[in-house]
């Protein structure tokens, strides 16, 4: 099983770098095994057949500059097209501008990761010699306001929630507000997790954004999940303003296509990824990173570097 | 004599009214149904695993001409559903009187509902007149003791806990001496997240479950999954043993592939769903019911 995930697109790949020549059945089997990757890889169906369909195109009508191979050419439009529904270029984690402290909310399904992922992006600013804070605005899920106060007195840094208070929507702007008073220049406000069809809940978030006003909200997505990143990525897009994916649990089997469904259905790209509970497990990631990933190789630069 | 004749005409009959599928119409069929299931969040094995079986079925099966369509509907629905019925489980409240008390781990992947759920089963247990003990055997994660302590609190029932930093397998074991002692039911030991990839926790779950001496390690599965759900069942069962299993957060408009997968990967009862956060959203599983959802047009 793992050992067919391992396959998966560096299958379809090696096959192709082993036929003798590029025809008419090459490219049909190429993109037959690159769409089954992708779709083991939880990259949404309709994408899929986009995708597959760009890259017969490109196989069929382009031809390759010179002194690049078809088989060469094939694999770098599929990496290319990849990359593009990424965002292309890799992106610079916000910081506060002109003196004004950056305000971040973070939204997503529950259990997704968020308030670990607080933690964790306090402890990224922190180690940047930025003064952030973390605002508890889960009302929602028992234990939500002890979990995040547990994780801010771990790294030691400053934290705003009230276990009695029942209005998130009051807790995010007034913990805003204190921590800012207090000194803080990165103001990070936890969310309850949620879906699509918590009609409530979803109109709670958009409450919060407004007092929030947050100059970045983050999508917190976990890799693991399959189909239903599209439509879920949408609700959340209509609904805030969401600014940038941070996908969780990349340590486990799962290869984060959601993540890449998500990116295409928000325009929104990947700024984190987390691969373990550790508050360290952290790191900034790039859209061309993460299409090594999915593509199961980290060679691709020798050969995306001949273009 | 005349019955020969009978026969011969209703042969007749059949023959133009029905007529057997053959190999253009069922693949047509199948690849149309394998693209719907892989958005209803079938694994991809899984669902090719199932387009094989269909294919066999399917292929010169008798279907009435004017009912084409419906007929290989009814055939692939037939197939779903022996695939799922054998994993409707006996209800809860019969098992646990075979053992006092009967003691329930709930294990599985980071953040899918283990927590929520060892809640809203207790509930269930309370209104049943039974009397069910909690263990707050996730002595790890922030958060985790004052979570369960809360639910408890809600639902009505007593929690064992040793702190963080404790040895859940000692939290565990303290919970069914308990459970031994006063004369509670069932126990249902909350276990920390986990990712299959680390050993070192997969060992821990083990002696947990040993300590316990567990008759029934619960696998609770998000239906948001998608291909994850394959290493999920395949590797806790493998490292840990799983009996039963929990889908959660059924609620948020899926289709239920999941479920498939685990009929195919894991095969294992299917005590309940998970649809949504209050403690009775938890429903027993129907196999028709999520037979229903996944042919459904999308
Ligand atoms: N293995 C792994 N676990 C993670 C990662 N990020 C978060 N977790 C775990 O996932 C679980 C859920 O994380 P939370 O931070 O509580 O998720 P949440 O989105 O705040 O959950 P709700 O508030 O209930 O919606 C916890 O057990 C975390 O420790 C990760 O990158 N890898
Ligand atoms: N909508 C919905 N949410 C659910 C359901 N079950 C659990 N949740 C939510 O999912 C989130 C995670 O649930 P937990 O019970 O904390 O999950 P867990 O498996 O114990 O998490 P860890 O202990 O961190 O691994 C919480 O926000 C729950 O309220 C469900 O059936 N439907
Ligand atoms: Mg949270
Ligand atoms: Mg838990």
């Amino acid at each position: 099983m793992l050992e067919s995930l391992r396959e998966g697109l560096r299958g379809a790949v090696d096959k192709l770098l082993g036929r003798s020549l590029v025809d008419e059945k090459a490219i049909r089997d190429f993109v037959r095994d690159v769409q089954r990757a992708l779709l083991q890889a939880d990259v949404n169906v309709k994408l899929v057949l986009e995708l597959s369909k760009r890259l017969e195109d490109a196989l069929r009508n382009e031809r390759p500059p010179p002194g690049i191979s078809m088989k060469e050419h094939a694999i770098y439009v599929l990496y290319n097209e990849i990359v593009k529904i990424l965002g292309g270029e890799d992106v610079k984690p916000p910081t506060p501008q002109g003196g004004r402290p950056l305000r971040i909310m973070l939204v997503g399904l529950q259990g997704s990761g968020k308030t670990t992922t607080a933690a964790k992006l306090a402890l990224y600013y922190r180690d940047r010699k930025f003064r952030p804070g973390l605002v508890a605005a889960d009302t929602y899920r028992p234990g939500a306001y002890d979990q995040l106060r547990q994780l801010a007195e771990r790294i030691g840094v400053p934290f705003y929630g009230d276990p009695r208070e029942r209005d998130a929507i009051k807790l995010a702007r007034d913990g805003s507000e204190r921590l800012v008073a207090e000194g803080a220049d990165v103001i990070i406000v936890d969310t309850a997790g949620r879906h699509k069809n918590e009609a409530e809940l979803m109109e709670e978030m958009r409450e919060i954004e407004r007092v929030v006003s947050p100059d970045m909200t983050f999508l917190v997505v976990d890799a693991t999940i399959g189909q239903q990143a599209e439509r879920q990525a949408r609700a959340f897009a209509e609904t805030t303003k969401v600014g940038g994916l941070i996908v969780t649990k990349l340590d486990s089997s799962a290869k984060g296509g959601g993540a890449l469904t998500t990116a295409a259905v928000t325009g929104a790209k990947v700024y984190f990824t987390a691969s373990g509970e550790a508050l360290e497990d952290f790191e900034e990631y790039s859209p061309k990173r993460f299409a090594e990933r999915l593509l199961g190789m980290g060679d691709l630069e020798t050969l995306v570097e001949k273009f | 004599m005349f019955g020969k004749l009978r026969e011969a005409l209703s042969g007749l009959r059949e023959s133009l009214t029905t007529k057997e599928l053959g190999e253009g119409e069922v693949s047509e069929a199948l690849e149309d149904l394998k693209w719907r299931l892989i958005e209803g969040e079938v694994a991809i094995d899984a669902a090719e695993g199932l387009e094989a079986a269909l294919r066999d079925a399917l292929l010169g099966a008798k279907v009435r001409r004017s009912h084409q369509e419906e007929d290989v509907e009814a055939r692939i629905r037939e197939v779903l559903l022996s695939w799922l019925r054998p994993l409707e489980a006996a209800p809860l409240e019969n098992v646990v009187q075979s053992k006092r008390p009967y003691v329930m781990v709930f294990l599985g992947v980071n953040g899918g509902g283990k927590t929520t759920t060892v809640a809203k089963v207790a509930h269930s247990l309370k209104g049943s007149g039974l009397r069910p003990l909690l263990a707050a055997a996730d002595t790890f994660r922030a958060g985790a003791i004052e979570q369960l302590s809360l639910h408890a609190q809600r639902v009505g029932v007593e929690v064992v806990s040793q702190g963080y930093g404790a040895d859940p397998a000692a939290v565990a074991r303290d919970a069914v001496e308990r459970a031994m002692s006063r004369h509670y039911d069932v126990v249902l030991i909350d276990t920390a997240g986990r990712m299959y990839t680390k050993s070192r926790l997969m060992d821990e779950l083990r002696k947990i479950v040993e300590v316990a001496g567990a008759h029934e390690r619960v696998m609770i599965v998000d239906a948001l999954t998608g291909n994850d759900s394959v290493s999920q069942a395949k590797e806790f069962d493998r490292e840990v043993g799983v009996d039963s299993v929990i889908v959660t957060k059924a609620d948020a408009d899926v289709r239920g592939g999941v479920i498939l997968t685990l009929a195919y990967e894991l095969r294992r009862p299917i005590r309940y769903l998970g649809m949504g956060q209050d403690y009775g959203d938890l429903v027993p599983f129907r196999a028709d019911e999520v037979v229903d959802s996944l042919l459904r047009p999308a």
